[in-house]
């Protein structure tokens, strides 16, 4: 590996590289900012401008697309309560209403630095044990999946807010909606109604965009006329209020460096993803905080678990591409792409074979990552004017937006169809005080959660003890089962306190 | 009655209407192979812990001692506003299928501009021309996103 230092260095030092990255991470942020307008849309428009590039610029390009994707997502998430990506979908739960507190650079800032750490933790990863990582991520088989499904599950109970009956009703049906479309196993059609585009299933974008942005378009409607001049969002002028500072970083360093953890295994586990990675950081983080109170309504330990989470799978996922030549996510696939354009063939050889290429590549990561927060930074300035607009303007022109981008995805209008139910849901979800984190959360998990146990059972044959004798999915079976019990102590501590309270 | 045990009874029932009639209808075969091919598992699973909850809910909110029912106060939850917002969105799905991307999102976005406030038509004109050609060029030329180009065209 130190053998190729020079060509490193060398690939640092080109104009060619250093402007691929720059467009990349521009375009990457744009992208990613716009809902509808995914990462891995973008990744495929820019891909034929990468013929006429040098490969190192090529890939390096690709790559600042995928990282300043992910991080764009959370801008359109704090400012618009309309996650720009999937990666984002729980940056909303906490970056809004740090914004509505007047808190939005500070949320935006937190983002940026956050994504940037995770980044770089993954990168370093991945260069420094990409192969061992990829074997330790082949063992894992369906039950261990299974199990890691059934762990992250329980973090529902933690997001259930004042009652866990409705929380836990939320993510039921977060599973019911999921379970819509063709059979993963069987291939048989399940509520489709007769509706012969509900076979797919229903896609995540149009289901958190209408719980989230739709439902928050009919809320901001039932305002007087009066208060919709208004802008969105408060803006404070307490410097504090927007930027990081140091007592911030103190409070959320641990949290990042273990999202950071969370995200890069997540992404190295191939089709899990980063809303995934995101979620689980999300849970972890509100579990181990001092102050759990704060989640949901405005932690800045929130924003920075979810920011951390779902950009360390940017590094990780390359790690089955390039080692396995496995594509464990779209972005990875259409990187697959650009790799094939360039002559570039993944694999365990890769290392030995096209080691001068890969490693200038690595080393452009980690500069995309100083370019990401460089172009962040001064992006968030400019991103909080849009916040200033007048809610008259910007709520008309979000739904537009939100129409054009769920119809991209599918090119169907059964998808703002079914955005529409589920901002009507989130709506209604919404005034009775259920919890839609832990509907998103069922809707999120119950594909990978349903797939995992049934493979595992047509492994052994029905046989659940399949989970018991595998090493790794009984250690995770045991830390769901102890965690299981501390809820249910806590909770009954929490029930027997408030009948206390309101008996004496 | 309290508001969640209007919950329980509303969800309660409509679980159980929907295990019984629109699992069976909707979800088909390999009943009796085991689990891992049963395709109706995990939405029954699913429908079952909705009934069993909101048996919970109910009996939590019919229990509850006085205080705590104060907190559950009956809320208003759907206002008219509401639903004249929820009946623009949900129309601009017909007007794009009738009319086509352009003319139908013009349409909504100057009905929902209207809807929030905006009086002066000069802004609408505006904002209706300025929004839906750049998310036209945007999406159609630069991401060749086939929009819907309607019916009547």
């Amino acid at each position: 590996m130190w053998a190729y230092l020079p060509n490193l260095f060398s690939a640092i030092g080109s104009w060619e590289n250093l402007l691929a990255i720059v467009a990349g991470v521009t375009f990457g942020i744009i992208v990613g900012a716009t809902p509808g307008l995914t990462t891995s849309i973008g990744m495929a428009i820019a891909l034929p401008l990468t013929f006429y590039m040098s490969p190192v610029a090529a890939i390096s390009f690709l790559i600042g697309i995928n990282k300043g994707g992910v991080y764009g997502g959370s801008v359109s998430a704090i400012l618009l309560r309309t996650p720009g990506t999937l990666a984002a979908v729980t940056t909303v739960f906490d970056g809004y209403p740090l914004a509505q507190k007047g808190k939005a650079g500070k949320a935006l800032k937190m983002a940026i630095d956050a994504s940037v750490i995770g980044d770089g933790f993954s990168d370093l990863v991945l260069i420094f044990s990409a192969p061992l990582f990829a074997s330790l991520a082949l063992k894992m088989g369906p039950p261990e999946i299974c199990v890691l499904m059934l762990f992250a599950l329980t973090f529902v109970a933690g997001l259930s807010g004042r009652s866990l009956y409705k929380g836990l009703i939320a993510a039921a049906l977060g599973f019911l909606f999921a379970t819509v479309g063709i059979d993963p196993i069987v291939g048989t059609p399940r509520f489709t109604f007769g509706i012969f585009e509900l076979r797919r299933g229903i896609s995540l974008l149009p289901a958190l965009i209408g719980l989230f942005a739709i439902s928050e378009i009919l809320i901001q409607g039932e305002r007087k006329l009066v208060d919709l001049g208004k802008s969105v969002l408060r803006f404070s002028r307490n410097p504090d209020d927007n930027r990081v500072t140091l007592e911030d970083m103190k409070t959320c360093g641990m949290t990042i460096l273990r999202s950071s953890i969370i995200g890069t295994f997540v992404g190295a586990l191939p089709g899990l993803g980063s809303s995934v990675a995101a979620a689980l950081s999300y849970g972890v983080a509100r579990k181990m905080s001092k102050r759990p109170e704060l989640f949901g309504k405005g932690s800045l330990e929130g924003v920075a678990a979810c920011e951390a989470g779902n950009n360390a799978t940017v590094g990780a996922t390359y790690i089955p591409l390039l080692t396995l030549g496995i594509p464990g996510s779209v972005p990875a696939a259409v990187l697959l792409g650009g790799l094939m354009i360039q002559g570039i063939t993944p694999g365990p050889l890769i290392f030995q074979k096209q080691a001068h290429l890969i490693y200038p590549i690595f080393g452009l990561m980690l500069v995309a990552n100083l370019i990401n927060l460089f172009l962040g930074n001064i992006g968030a300035r400019f991103f909080l004017h849009i916040a200033k607009i007048s809610r008259r303007i910007i709520f008309p022109i979000l739904t537009l937006v939100c129409i054009t981008g769920v119809y991209t995805i599918n090119n169907s209008l059964l998808d703002i169809k079914l955005m529409i139910v589920f901002g009507l849901l989130g709506y209604l979800l919404r005034k009775l005080d259920f919890p839609l984190l832990a509907l998103l959360l069922g809707f999120i998990l119950e594909p990978h959660f349903e797939v995992s146990l049934r493979q595992s059972l047509l492994m052994s044959g029905g046989n659940p003890t399949i989970f018991l004798v595998r090493p790794v999915s009984l250690i995770l079976l045991i830390c769901t089962i102890l965690f299981v019990g501390l809820l249910g102590t806590s909770y009954g501590r929490k029930l027997g306190a408030a009948k206390g309270i309101k008996g004496s | 009655m309290k508001q969640d045990v209007k919950i329980g009874l509303v969800l309660g029932a409509g679980s159980i209407l929907f295990y019984f009639y629109v699992i069976p209808v909707q979800v088909k075969g390999y009943e009796g192979q085991g689990i891992a091919l049963l395709p109706s598992f995990i939405p029954g699973v699913a429908v079952i812990s909705i009934i069993a909850l909101s048996i919970f809910i109910l009996l939590e909110s019919i229990f509850k001692r006085e205080g705590q029912a104060a907190e559950n106060k009956e809320t208003r939850i759907i206002r008219p506003r509401g639903i004249l917002a929820f009946a623009i969105i949900a129309g601009s799905v017909y007007l794009i299928d009738f009319f086509g991307y352009l003319i139908g999102t013009s349409i909504t976005l100057s009905l929902l501009l209207f809807y929030f406030g905006v009086r002066d038509w000069k802004t609408i004109l505006l904002m209706v021309i300025g929004v839906t050609s750049t998310l036209y060029f945007l999406f159609q030329r630069l991401a060749n996103v086939m929009l819907p180009p309607g019916r009547i065209f």
